[in-house]
């Protein structure tokens, strides 16, 4: 007999899922974590601190904002990085408290360790005294998480060049930071830097900034940039970097162009940690990638091991993580998966928010030949103008014909949560008409899909008005 | 009566003494000199325009006394307006290099060099011992994912109190013409150094993350804000001590120092920031 049901590797967002469902159900489970904690990159270095330092620097800015000048806040120009991010220690301090508390009520074992298979059926565990421990069980999720990738010709050093890992530890603001990279973290931190007063810079190999994205979205997202003294740097390929020894760092692109700052930070990509545990010995595969290979209900090549989160690859948000999680455990324990994962949102983190579900308009238009896209400018929103939130801009996705709504995308305040409203819509099959015919709270960025809304219906009535015409 | 034979000696450090140390301390009237080769080497290197500017700012980080000088100086609001510059790296990216090169200069001039005959192989292994320290910090800093320069700092500065004690009972000795020995004079700079250091690093304004390694680096129960700073200080402080003096630390006491495991620090990390040891080793021998 097995020593447990569950074992599940790693207690970020997918391994606390995992173990948190099968300890539901009823499984015998035990939780593997290397911090004390449950929690992971999420907690320590990535979503939960870096939100925290955002909502700081959002409310230093918004606050002048909002007083109309009355009532200035100065931004001190060597302000210390550790007074931001005060709030942050109780924020993840409390979070820890909640998912501890969450993982005894649901009687999962939590085990401080690093873990690594010696054969298919069973884990041995390194604990932080230098004893090892050995344990079997019926099914594993192996839930490792992430770490920052470090090209070569970038020597992280953790102090002038750093990774996601280590940004937050800076005590002091820089004058000047250098982002390699234009995905999410990249661009979220260099939003946040930038609307602290950090001069940023953005230099990623790419024509555009979140590339995955809708670029009239993303634009939003350089205005706010631009408008805080950042720039964007596209189709630029690094060559190497270094820190002078005394006060900057070079980074020389291709074409000769030297950029100096006082800091960079690196968000080229993160990588899996595979190699430590021990996939080999589980006859557990890896693709070409280095990440855990697995089938769509996140079954590894071995039957009763499943993967979920950053260690099988994009897109590697907490939020997907969380889903996936859980829906291992299911499969695992032969519980129905039920249809949440079937849409899941992005949130990305920038300054505005950019928040994104469903099918996007170029998708639409492969798909079904025709789209139509209503938009609703935050201007246009009575709670955009008194939110001092008026760069913003929702796209309401809808197919041609029939009016069935298909995507919702939103860049500006409470983008990231506006859009779940949407994620309904598409759930539930509804067409855009039912934002003309119901009433929402006024003032609300909710009203920003009735904006929307009667802008397909302009575009409708306009079509339907222009096809007899065409047609004599 | 013959003026030699006024001098006495004595076994231990006399309540007397340590009074008049800790009454000095509490008015600012203690020292923190320089070694006399750094203090010749500032001189040279930093009137000279032409040297390499790199060369300044490795000086400060070598060198506990003069960054706790150079430190003190760039923190009071004559340079650093209403925030604090909490590292060396810090003010010479504010400052600029010329800046730190004159501030250099003038400590240079102004704090003089000690003044420890018979304690002169004592001082060297005291410096030696925070510049091995503050790279054991930065590394276990860059392993763990906390601020290295910090680190850094608190590393160096960790024992500052024990050379000013040093240069302050030995010139009360002198002065009181007392003798006492010199064994007894190092137990007096052992047991005071973490609180007289703590008092000197808030008179003197350093950052409060130096000053909390400095006062709990033994003790590590310092408040929650620096209880991290507090712990690598006290590691790097171990990890320094195994390097240049095992037979006073032995590696199987290092491996269960009481901070590795709240800064999780698992065995495999350990075992590659000891392997560090023989460069730090080198690199702070280099000094002396």
């Amino acid at each position: 007999m097995s020593d447990y049901d569950l074992i599940v590797i790693g207690g970020g967002p997918a391994g606390q899922k995992a173990a948190v469902q099968g300890a539901k159900a009823g499984a015998r489970v035990l939780l593997i974590e290397r911090a004390k904690t449950a929690g992971g990159a999420c907690v320590r270095y990535g979503t939960i601190p870096s939100k925290t330092l955002r909502e700081t620097a959002l409310s230093l800015g918004k606050f002048r904002k909002l007083t109309a000048h009355v009532m200035d806040v100065e931004m001190p120009s060597h302000l210390q990085l550790s007074s931001l991010m005060e709030r942050k220690e109780e924020v993840v301090a409390a979070h820890e408290r909640y998912m501890q508390a969450q993982l005894e009520r649901n009687g999962i074992e939590l085990r401080q360790g690093v873990a690594r298979f010696t054969s298919p059926s069973s884990v041995e565990i390194a604990l932080l005294d230098g004893s090892h421990q050995s344990y079997s069980s019926r099914f594993f999720v192996i839930a490792a998480g992430s770490s920052p990738r470090t090209p070569d010709n970038v020597p992280v050093d953790h102090e002038h060049i750093l990774d996601s890992d280590s940004l937050l530890s800076l005590s002091y603001l820089p004058e000047s930071l250098v982002v390699l990279g234009a995905g999410v973290i990249a661009c979220e931190y260099a939003s946040i830097f930038a609307a602290l007063g950090v001069k940023v810079t953005i230099v990623d190999k790419g024509a555009r900034p979140l590339a995955f994205m809708d670029q009239e979205l993303v634009e939003y997202f350089l205005k706010e940039l631009r408008g805080a003294g950042g720039e964007f740097l596209g189709d630029r390929s690094l060559e190497s970097v270094a820190f002078d020894g005394l006060s900057s760092v070079e980074t020389r692109l291709a074409g000769g162009q030297i950029l100096r700052s006082e800091k960079l930070f690196c968000a080229l990509g993160r990588v899996a940690p595979v190699a430590g545990l021990g996939l080999d010995a589980a006859g557990v595969k890896v693709t070409a990638r280095g990440l855990v290979e697995v089938d769509k209900n996140l079954r590894t090549s071995v039957a009763h091991i499943y993967a979920a989160g950053d260690v099988i690859g994009p897109p590697a948000l907490a939020s997907t993580s969380m889903e996936q999680g859980r829906r291992a455990a299911c499969h695992a324990l032969g519980l129905d998966l039920g249809r949440q994962g079937e849409l899941a949102p992005i949130g990305i983190y920038t300054i505005p928010e950019l928040g994104s579900v469903g099918m996007t308009e170029p998708q639409v238009r492969e798909r079904y030949g025709d789209v139509l896209v209503g938009r609703a400018k935050f201007e246009e929103v009575a709670r955009g103008q008194i939110s001092a939130a008026e760069n913003g801009l929702l796209k309401l996705v809808v197919h041609a014909e029939t009016g069935v709504v298909l995507g919702a995308h939103a860049a500006g305040e409470s983008a990231t949560e506006l859009v779940h409203l949407g994620q309904m819509a598409v759930i539930s099959g509804l067409t855009y008409e039912t934002f003309i015919d119901t009433v929402f709270n006024f003032p609300t960025f909710a009203e920003a899909y009735r904006v929307a809304a009667f802008d397909l219906l302009k575009q409708q009535r306009a079509r339907a008005s222009a096809k007899p015409a065409a047609a004599e | 009566m013959a003026e030699a034979a006024r001098v006495m000696e004595t076994a231990t450090v006399p309540k007397a003494i340590l009074d008049e140390l800790a009454w000095r301390v509490a008015q600012g009237k203690v020292d923190l000199p320089l070694l006399p080769g750094v203090a010749m080497e500032v001189t040279n290197v930093a009137a000279q325009e032409s040297t390499d500017s790199r060369a300044i700012a490795e000086l400060l980080r070598k060198d506990q006394a003069m960054a706790a000088h150079v430190l003190r100086v760039v923190s009071s609001p004559v340079y650093s307006g209403r925030t604090q510059i909490v590292s060396l790296q810090q003010a010479v990216a504010r400052l600029g290099v010329q800046k730190i090169r004159e501030i250099s200069l003038a400590i240079a001039f102004r704090v003089g060099v000690f003044k420890l005959k018979g304690f002169e192989k004592e001082i060297t292994a005291l410096f030696q011992h925070s510049v091995g320290a503050a790279m054991f910090a930065q590394e276990i800093a860059r392993s763990t994912r906390r601020n290295v320069e910090d680190a850094f700092m608190c590393g160096l500065l960790h024992d500052v109190g024990r050379p000013v004690i040093l240069q302050a009972l030995v010139q009360i000795l002198a002065e009181q013409k007392l003798h006492v020995s010199p064994s007894a004079v190092i137990a007096a700079t052992s047991e005071l150094h973490a609180d007289v250091g703590g008092t000197l690093a808030e008179a003197w304004g350093l950052p409060e993350a130096v000053e909390m390694s400095i006062r709990h680096h033994h003790s590590l129960t310092p408040p929650d804000a620096h209880v991290n700073s507090v712990r690598i200080t006290a590691l790097a402080d171990a990890m320094a001590h195994f390097t240049f003096e095992p037979e006073s630390t032995p590696e199987a006491e290092l491996r269960k120092h009481p901070a590795l495991a709240p800064l999780e620090l698992y065995p495999e990390m350990l075992d590659k920031l000891l392997a560090k040891g023989e460069s730090i080793r080198q690199a702070a021998g280099a000094l002396s």
